[in-house]
């Protein structure tokens, strides 16, 4: 996908003043977090941090040893009869996929949710190439429908109103408007289910991939997971390398985790283990099984020591859901396929940090993020790690910082070393400002530059006479009342 | 074209793992395998804790059944409780006559093979199709089908899930092309946690000398999605009912 995340402050201006936009985040934003508190209450907060615990434990260690369990992972995988890509660059995994297409002569793709297949653009590939990619997730065909990007990484369409949806298909599959969420939800199964009948290969994401036995693990509610992975002759599952845990006994922990995380679901509708083409004797099932293990920037991530615990992420959106500044802008205001907290760390790193410079700022630090996640990535953290070396530059960004902030920096610098050049300072700044102060304020401050910092704060005023002033006063004060005490005892 | 395909070449997985091992800041090949315990157990360890959680299982078997029972209300199944394998007929009978449905698919597990559900359920006027030795045509008869009707491989109480293994007799679309999805549970199959049928399953890829199924499916409710102003509809590609008939004769033993 083309990263639009160099526009951050544009776009959030846009969607703050997008009425749609506003109402359907004011609509959805809570449910998100009450279905996941309630699916908490149901297990207990003291299991939950438990499982969060241990998870946060089982990512951990995947990563520190990701070698041996990628390693293990594709050897088990190629046992079961399945066959291996590895793809470090966008280009690598659209080569790869294409060219599997053209030469098993694929005419029509149906696709359950993949966020690295959005990553890399790879439906304009495949439709450069002459081929049809269907969305068969409602809300990732809507926007297919719609030629979006994914507003939020679990609910890709959920800016989208049902009067929206419902011109939407009416204007591009010619049906009547209905209106009703039920009916629309109808009219994308009759439209689908042909499509999942008949094509010539089914591409999916991966929600985790155990090393042990080789198993790819799909979660979904719709049921299009199992239908993209169990009618096409071919099943191309794409998973981004850091998906990796070692053992099925694992999934226990993260099958607890990312439903109510994610959706406040005890459990999805559907979870799909995939381990390799059909058998011989199986009734049904694709008889080639693909697996695309994709690097695309992650590796700098993973080799960055204070950013490698982002590739713990299960991606459940939860911190989405509670981040203020989301909840405010929405996620096409980040410009790439991973907005809010977690895409405040990974869309910089994975598009080049310069290209996204602002996001990390996106952030009030209140940590709520960091409560909220299930596997406790510490995102403030991070995000305060990538302002540093946005501000100061270091060999992997360069320093990025406006000129007036450094002068202003630099003559606060030299000021406040020096009490002299503070009580000159304090003087001629209670002097100027008598224009713009008001009842011991300063409101409205129109001064270019300093408006980056008045346009949404008023300031105190600064006191025509320090504090240091008046506490000598009031401590002559004092000592006359004390002497004058002691004289009539005396 | 010809040249396309000369000019792009995959990483290997060498050349990737050794990649992943220098961002690491690792040198060369590992002597050892990190350790994690659940890697750890050896086939006759597995065996030990499988043998152990049978016996769990075995010691709690109306538990098990009332706890399935009650998670897959919440969940959303349509849950019964029936005593005779011939209920099954009665029910599934009822449920075509109340959807006015004349066509079901089904699979072979052992649970329905035992019954004669084709000749008894024509009778009715309820064309009743094992999805089998079909080929192509199979997925058509599935998705014209009112009703898709399967036994299970295990239950899980504590998600309300119903696990299912396809292989010879058991397609993988009739419990998700059809409308109404019908799944008959024994008691026998019901196991506690999703540790347990993790249990089960790494034991079964010891014991085939490292393979899995390739596929296994876990269904725990009718098919949802709330993608439209975050607003719940249940039935999307999948079934929009589910019913869970849990069966626990003991007249069979």
């Amino acid at each position: 996908m083309e990263a639009r995340t160099a526009q951050f402050k544009e776009r959030s201006r846009q969607a703050l003043s997008d009425v749609q936009i506003q109402v359907a985040l004011n609509r959805v934003m809570h449910h998100f977090d009450e279905a996941r508190q309630a699916a908490i209450q149901e297990i207990t907060p003291e299991v939950w941090e438990g499982l969060r615990e241990r998870g946060r434990l089982i990512k951990q260690h995947t990563i520190a040893n990701l070698d041996y369990y990628l390693e293990l992972l594709a050897k088990q995988v190629t046992a079961n009869g399945g066959v291996v890509h590895f793809a470090s660059t966008v280009e690598d995994v659209r080569n790869i996929v294409v060219q599997l297409a053209r030469e098993r002569n694929v005419k029509t793709v149906v696709k359950s949710k993949s966020m690295v297949s959005e990553e890399v653009g790879l439906n304009h590939a495949l439709e450069a190439a002459g081929i049809e990619p269907v969305e068969t997730d409602l809300g990732e065909y809507i926007i297919q429908l719609a030629d979006e990007t994914p507003f939020h990484i679990v609910a890709p369409a959920m800016h989208k109103s049902k009067e929206q949806v419902s011109d939407l298909f009416h204007d591009k599959l010619g049906e009547p408007r209905r209106y009703v969420i039920a009916e629309l939800a109808q009219t994308a199964r009759r439209r689908l289910r042909p499509k999942f009948l008949e094509a010539d290969m089914g591409i999916s994401g991966a929600n985790f991939a155990v090393a042990e036995t080789g198993t790819v693990v799909i979660v979904t509610n719709e049921g299009n997971g199992q239908l993209c992975t169990s009618l096409p002759p071919i099943h191309v599952a794409i998973m981004g390398m850091e998906k990796v845990v070692p053992a099925l006994e694992d999934m226990a922990v993260f099958l607890r985790l990312l439903p109510r995380a994610a959706t406040g679901q005890r459990i999805t509708t559907y979870t799909t283990f995939v381990s390799g083409p059909r058998r011989a004797d199986d009734e049904d099932g694709p008889e080639e099984f693909h697996l695309v293990i994709v690097d695309n920037g992650r590796s700098r991530l993973l080799r960055d020591a204070a950013l490698r615990e982002a590739l713990n992420c299960i991606r459940c959106g939860a911190c989405l859901n509670i981040c203020p500044i989301y909840r405010k802008v929405g996620g096409h205001a980040y410009g790439w396929v991973y907005p809010g907290p977690i895409g405040a760390i990974v869309s910089p790193v994975l598009v080049g940090v310069p290209h996204a410079k602002d996001l990390p700022f996106a952030s009030t630090l209140c940590g709520a993020c960091r409560e909220v996640c299930p596997v406790k990535i510490n995102i403030p953290h991070m995000l305060l790690e990538l302002r540093g070396r946005l501000m100061e530059g270091d060999r992997h960004t360069e320093r990025n910082v406006s000129p007036w902030e450094k002068l202003l920096a630099q003559l606060w610098y030299i000021g406040v070393r020096d009490s002299r050049i503070m009580t000159v300072g304090q003087r001629l700044g209670a002097l100027l400002q008598a224009p713009l102060s008001r009842n011991g304020r300063l409101r409205n401050v129109n001064i270019p530059v300093l408006t980056n910092w008045t346009r949404r704060r008023d300031f105190p005023a600064l006191a025509s006479r320090p504090f240091r002033e008046r506490w000598k006063e009031l401590q002559r004060a004092r000592h006359q009342t004390q002497k004058m005490g002691e004289g009539h005892r005396g | 074209m010809a040249d396309e395909r000369r000019s792009f070449r995959e990483p290997s997985l060498e050349e990737f793992i050794s990649a992943v091992r220098g961002h690491l800041g690792i040198a060369g090949p590992r002597r050892q395998p990190p350790e994690h315990a659940p890697l750890q157990q050896s086939l006759a360890a597995q065996q030990q804790k499988v043998t152990a959680i049978q016996e769990r299982l075995a010691a709690k078997r109306g538990e098990l059944v009332e706890r399935l029972e009650a998670k897959a209300r919440l969940q959303g199944w349509q849950v019964s409780r029936l005593y005779t394998e011939t209920d099954i007929y009665y029910y599934v009978a009822e449920l075509t006559a109340a959807l006015d449905a004349t066509a079901v698919v089904r699979t072979d597990h052992p649970v329905l093979r035992r019954l004669n559900l084709e000749e008894v359920l024509a009778q009715e006027g309820i064309a009743v199709t094992l999805l089998a030795d079909g080929g192509e045509a199979m997925r058509y008869n599935a998705n014209m089908s009112d009703i898709g009707l399967t036994g299970v491989d295990y239950a899980i109480a504590e998600t309300a899930t119903c696990v299912l293994l396809p292989r010879r007799g058991v397609s993988r679309t009739v419990h998700v092309l059809p409308p109404v999805y019908v799944a008959v549970v024994e008691a026998q199959q019901i196991v506690e946690t999703l540790e347990d049928i993790f249990a089960l399953r790494r034991l079964e890829f010891l014991e085939n000398g490292g393979r899995l199924d390739p596929y296994m499916t876990f269904v725990s409710g009718p098919s949802r999605t709330a993608d439209i102003e975050q607003t719940i509809v249940i039935g999307a590609h999948g079934p929009r009912e589910a019913h869970m008939l849990i069966l626990n004769d003991t007249t069979h033993g």
